[in-house]
């Protein structure tokens, strides 16, 4: 087993995880992962939620596992079930609930900004996706006239894949570094 | 026509002839509640005293709900959970038996498990090495013999709560003589049989587990209760067609059910699925399938269950194949615990009919929590958390002027209870109150 197939049984990540070559900073196609990222989170902070479906792949698999703090041989304690599951079909329906409808937690709108940073990209192994992207992402939430941050990190691994129109998000493995969510995180795309 | 002057009934004339403690600025427990009227101050959502009196009387007596018997398969399975703030290790012996040990070391009180769960057989205690067993009994400790010489282990095992299973669903109380759990049920037993009992049931869904900046008692007394609230605050649940129908249908927020109250108090809606998909025949069962209930039982437990065809509601099957379509049971089981005065933490399970067909149970792996309708929730709890702050603000009061009194009283009905028919109302909201205050003021209780 390689180091990375020993990492990928550890953490249950799924066959389209799977890495062929690093592609470093000075590689144009790092850049265009990074862009994309950039551009992705720009939509979710400013509120622009078709703008964000149209960077999804019409096979969408999302997913937000649920997470227990667990003993250190028994791995990262990631479980089967999912906090935020979407497929295309789901995040258009998220995309409105977050900006079109009479949600009562959405008017006034709160202000987030994801800071998306780390970046790792490889080509994918597997032929579902064409960059296996790494990042870690630090999401903050302010509401009204609050002092406080409600805040929540976590790493992601990304499955882009390259159509006619430009670089599209397939997969995404949202992998939280928090056990008990706020419900401030409640339908956020991380 | 409903009253506007209220009977009182003779548990609450009883209620109100107490004469409780004071609180530290001089107001009575007395004051907290309007028998007459039927309101709450709202001071109740934020004074930490009444928090730490509500952790001690209520949360430290009562039965709460800590697990189902199906998330610990194996012996030496345990899970973390909570009786108010303290924190409990829920667990399977190698004996194959159900334990709930304090998560408090009986040396010097250290955390013992740092782990929210796993499997073990034995807990070592990070400060000392003192061990225990799954049991909470102490094992034995590092040096031992030098420490502690001839010591008496027996009277050094881990503080534990009274252990209650009933089909699967395990509770846990703190009471030095709690209720049995029938008595603590009272009527809610039927409804709780009829959810959880008959086939074995398996989780396999959960909702994530949350964390809430509100009075844990907004959202459970809400809960208990509370479907005047759907069209309002569910509102952008019709506009995602997630609730269909006539905006102004009560049917289609779910208004017209059968409301089930009763003491201790627990409130339960109870109402067929409505889709035209659905064709009820008649069922010998007082629940037929494609019926829904849920709501909670006091202090913060969610129930839910439904039996339902293996053909969901939205699926197409023609009317004469539909009664051939097998039965599955499904259910929600939860709990709310406080997190300080101003906070709370949910947790909840999916369960199914552990022996039903694969095939059968594919069928409910599309169902999950609704996050886009829970969400909503979160702004009227926080709210009226924030209202409580202030000095004239926690003066002001939660209403319950829909209260019934009888007169919608649903007729055949097959359960216990004080059950109404028809438009929701604030019954079991108000007995969520009345039972909040009895254990508050209750200075004989154990």
């Amino acid at each position: 087993m390689t180091a990375a197939q020993r990492e990928r049984a550890a953490t249950a990540l799924p066959a389209w995880t799977e890495r062929a070559r690093r592609l470093g900073s000075l590689d144009p196609l790092f850049g265009e992962a990074a862009d994309f990222l950039a551009d992705e989170a720009a939509c979710l902070d400013e509120d622009r939620f078709d703008d964000w479906r149209a960077l999804l792949a019409g096979d969408l698999d999302y997913r937000m596992p649920m997470r227990a703090t667990v003993d250190r041989d028994d791995g990262p304690g990631f479980l089967d079930h999912g906090h935020l599951t979407l497929d295309a079909a789901a995040a258009s329906t998220l995309a409105l609930r977050l900006g079109k409808v009479r949600a009562l937690d959405r008017n006034p709108p709160p202000r987030f900004r994801r800071f998306v940073s780390n970046i790792v990209v490889h080509s994918g192994a597997a032929t579902d996706v064409d960059l296996v992207v790494e990042s870690y992402v630090l999401l903050l939430r302010n509401e009204f006239d609050h002092a406080h941050y409600d805040l929540l990190s976590g790493r992601r691994v990304d499955g882009l894949r390259r159509e006619v129109d430009g670089l599209r998000l397939a997969r995404r493995l949202v992998l939280l570094d928090q056990t008990v969510l706020g419900a401030a995180f409640m339908n956020v795309v991380l | 026509m409903l009253t506007t002057l209220k009977t009182v009934t003779r548990f609450e004339a009883e209620l109100a002839d107490r004469r409780p403690r004071q609180l530290a600025d001089g107001a009575s427990l007395r004051d907290l509640i309007d028998f007459d009227r039927r309101e709450v101050s709202l001071r109740v959502l934020y004074d930490p005293e009444l928090h730490a009196l509500e952790l001690k009387r209520i949360f430290a007596r009562a039965w709460v709900v800590v697990a189902h018997v199906s998330e610990l398969p194996r012996p030496g399975d345990f899970v973390v959970r909570a009786i108010g703030e303290d924190r409990v290790i829920v667990t399977r012996t190698r004996e194959g038996e159900i334990h709930i040990l304090l998560n408090v070391c009986a040396h010097r009180g250290a955390e013992l498990c740092a782990r929210e769960r796993g499997n073990a057989a034995v807990f070592r205690c990070p400060y000392h090495g003192w061990v225990f067993g799954g049991d909470g009994a102490l094992r034995g400790a590092p040096f031992q013999d030098e420490m502690f010489g001839d010591w008496d282990k027996s009277s050094l095992g881990l503080v534990k709560a009274k252990v209650a299973v009933r089909h699967g669903v395990v509770f846990g109380s703190f009471a030095d003589d709690p209720p049995s759990l029938d008595d603590w049920f009272g009527d809610f037993g039927w409804y709780f049989d009829h959810m959880y009992g008959g086939t074995e049931m398996e989780v396999f869904n959960a909702k994530g587990r949350m964390r809430q900046p509100a009075n844990w008692k907004a959202a459970a007394e809400q809960g208990i209760g509370d479907a005047y609230h759907t069209p309002t605050v569910h509102f952008s649940s019709r506009e995602l067609g997630i609730v269909k129908g006539d905006i102004d249908d009560p049917n289609t927020w779910s208004l017209v059910g059968n409301w089930v109250t009763g003491r201790p108090a627990h409130g339960l809606v109870c109402f067929e699925f409505a889709h035209a998909v659905l064709k009820m025949a008649p069922r010998p069962e007082p629940f037929p399938v494609g019926w829904f209930v849920a709501g909670r039982l006091f202090p913060g437990c969610e129930v839910g269950g439904s039996i339902m065809r293996a053909a969901l509601p939205g699926q197409s099957v023609e009317a004469e194949d539909f009664d051939a379509q097998p039965v599955i049971r499904t259910a929600t089981l939860g709990s709310i615990a406080p997190s300080g005065p101003d906070h709370f933490v949910t947790w909840k399970l999916y369960l199914r009919d552990a022996s039903a067909p694969p095939s059968v149970k594919a069928k409910t792996d599309a169902m999950r929590p609704n996050y886009l309708v829970d969400a909503d929730d979160v702004v009227p709890a926080q709210g009226m958390t924030r209202s409580a702050r202030g000095a004239v603000g926690a003066r002001q009061t939660i209403k319950y002027n829909a209260t019934t009194n009888g007169e919608r009283a649903a007729r055949d009905w097959p359960g216990p209870g004080q059950v109404s028919a028809g438009f929701a109302n604030d019954d079991a909201q108000w007995n969520f109150w009345l039972r909040w205050y009895d254990m508050l003021t209750d200075e004989d209780a154990r």
